[in-house]
């Protein structure tokens, strides 16, 4: 009878054991770089929030302005970190070492390798330190109040939008190579570290989107404003819902982006009235309005107007799963999703605003004039489409994004 | 079309669409900065008759500016501090900046202020002596590096907008070639 034998060759077990060591050592690297970004990521978005309190509270006396300081020190930090992963990923490439390869970073310029997630993120760091420079000087030239519709603050904005994105990426494409290689990870409410991480992040482009949404333009149609905050507030919402969905396959995402979002919000109203008020203290400053900043309610429960959204994405992704179908299928299904749950935070965000900014009932009357009710019909169909079609964008973009993350392992 | 290749070719565009904005950018914003030289003028402070200097005049924005207070009359030991006033036009904030002895025996006083947007200002001097408070204000005007036209300033800051839908529509693309590999 055929006898088999199975013994191990001293060569192969060497060598299974060096790659494993290898990829053991690409994981740390890349791992340690990404949760340190993150930090850099939280650091940036107060400085962000901070600022925005500055210019209002205080004005915009100098460049290096306490906030600023700190959005430029993260811009760097992340800047000079992916840089240093860029080299240190290309040099791992180009001596074969295991786990930087063709199928898990991809190449820039023919000769750089890195996973994509870095090299958007390297991107977005580099734009916003690019847009620094060139913001000041559009200060000098017009002044303080500016806002955020100038050209350089968009491009920081656009730039750290996209260094967020790219956090995305990285946190997504680590989870993604965990999965495909099967490694047992230890999971919280059924999230690894890296999903976790990956929500963080998403939860920190939220408050991003909150830092500037209520100075977005306002539309003069007659005697009528319009203010536009709800279309990044819409946006967000279906956007970071459905993806965070599509991305951890598990139904409960969007609560703990809101749950996230809150702790960030409600920190944030703890911290910049008081840093604020001790800047402008140890500066020896004086508010530009007389107002002293004070904890705010509004700002920092604001994002309640996203639990009915996260209620009915979170109920439908439930029912799909245990249907044991695919949440989202279709565009159409996906489009009806964010139009069926933007009324939710179109509705209710005027009225937790209410106290907090005068723009928060959207639509506003001229002082003084009547407006035609042909204006007012009008103007309130027409934005309320508007509304819907970027809530039902939000969720189709949401969709791709999400189901990107979940897959890529580059 | 591989991942890396849209990759290499979306910074290829970025890079060379950036190098293209600043080359004109610095091609349309004039770099003549008004010639700056130092300034001195007498003042009368309330009941103090003082020499105010500024290390530049026309101030540029942004760099310190050296303000020297030198008291006709030695002895006094005054005290005092400037007010930057954002004047007629010019959209900033008043700061103050306290003046400090320099220790000469003729009794001057010193402080460094910036003045952070162009245009009108308004230094105002406060002095405390033994005669009491007295102010004076002295108005300049701010100089700033020439200004490139608000379209261009515009399409530079807006450029990355061009990117980020090119990203877009590739992520799209790129999502269904990953749904369709097993």
């Amino acid at each position: 009878m055929a006898h088999l034998d199975v013994y191990p060759v001293e060569g192969a077990s060497r060598e299974i054991t060096s790659r494993t060591t290898a990829s053991h050592t690409e994981r740390k690297i890349r791992r340690v770089s990404i949760w340190l970004m993150l930090f850099f990521l939280f650091q940036g978005g107060l400085g962000a929030v901070w600022d925005r309190e500055w210019h209002a509270y205080v004005g915009r006396d100098q460049f290096w302005t306490p906030p600023h300081t700190l959005i430029y020190s993260c811009v760097a930090g992340v800047g000079l970190l992916v840089l240093a992963l860029v080299l240190l990923e290309t040099a791992r490439y180009h001596r074969g070492a295991e786990g930087a390869n063709d199928a898990s970073t991809v190449r820039v310029f023919g000769f750089f390798h890195a996973p994509l997630g870095f090299m958007i993120t390297g991107f977005g760091a580099l734009l916003a330190l690019v847009s620094a420079p060139l913001d000041n000087y559009w200060h000098e030239l017009y002044g303080i109040d500016v806002a955020m519709w100038a050209p350089f603050h968009l491009m920081g904005i656009t730039g750290g939008m996209i260094g967020i994105f790219g956090l995305v990426y990285v946190f997504a494409g680590e989870a993604a190579l965990e999965r495909k290689e099967g490694n047992p990870a230890r999971r919280w409410l059924g999230l690894t570290a890296l999903e976790w991480g990956a929500l963080l992040v998403l939860a920190s482009m939220m408050n991003f989107t909150l830092t500037g949404f209520l100075q977005f333009p306002v539309a003069t149609i007659g005697t009528l404003d319009v203010s536009s905050y709800l279309l990044p507030l819409v946006m967000s919402c279906t956007f970071s819902f459905v993806s965070a969905q599509r991305l951890t396959r598990r139904p409960g995402a969007s609560l703990l982006l809101v749950g996230m979002l809150l702790i960030n919000t409600i920190v944030i109203e703890i911290f910049i009235p008081w840093a604020i008020r001790t800047g402008v203290e140890w500066q020896g400053l004086t508010y530009r309005a007389s107002a002293v900043p004070v904890f705010s309610w509004s700002y920092a429960f604001l994002p309640l107007v996203f639990l009915i959204p996260a209620l009915v994405v979170d109920g439908l992704a439930l029912r799909s799963q245990r249907r044991q179908r695919e949440f989202g299928r279709t565009v159409p299904g996906l489009a009806l999703l964010g139009a069926l749950i933007t009324p939710a935070v179109a509705i209710l965000a005027p009225l937790i605003l209410l106290a907090y900014s005068s723009y928060a009932p959207v639509f506003l009357p001229q002082p003084g004039l009547e407006v035609p009710p042909g204006v007012w019909i009008g103007s309130v169909t027409v934005f309320s489409l508007i509304v819907l079609g970027i809530g039902a964008l939000g969720a189709v973009l949401g969709a791709d994004f999400g189901e990107v993350w979940r897959r890529n392992v580059r | 079309m591989e991942i890396r290749v849209v990759v290499m070719r979306t910074f290829v565009l970025a890079l060379c669409s950036t190098v293209a904005l600043l080359a004109l950018f610095l091609a349309t914003g004039a770099t003549a900065w008004a010639d700056a030289t130092a300034s001195t003028q007498t003042l009368a402070a309330g009941p103090y008759i003082v020499d105010f200097s500024l290390s530049q005049n026309p101030p540029p924005v942004d760099t310190p500016l050296i303000v020297t207070v030198i008291p006709r009359q030695s002895g006094l030991r005054l005290q005092g501090y400037i007010t930057t006033e954002p004047g007629l036009g010019t959209d900033a904030t008043t700061q103050r900046f306290n003046l400090s002895a320099t220790g000469e025996a003729s009794g001057a006083l010193q402080t460094t202020i910036h003045v952070p947007v162009r245009g009108a200002w308004n230094l105002v001097l406060t002095l405390t002596g033994p005669q009491g408070q007295g102010t004076s204000k002295v108005s300049v005007t701010a100089a700033a590096p020439g200004a490139i036209p608000v379209w261009l300033g515009w399409l530079i800051g807006a450029s990355p907008l061009v990117i980020v839908t090119f990203w877009i529509w590739r992520q799209h693309l790129y999502k269904r070639s990953l749904v369709k590999t097993p």
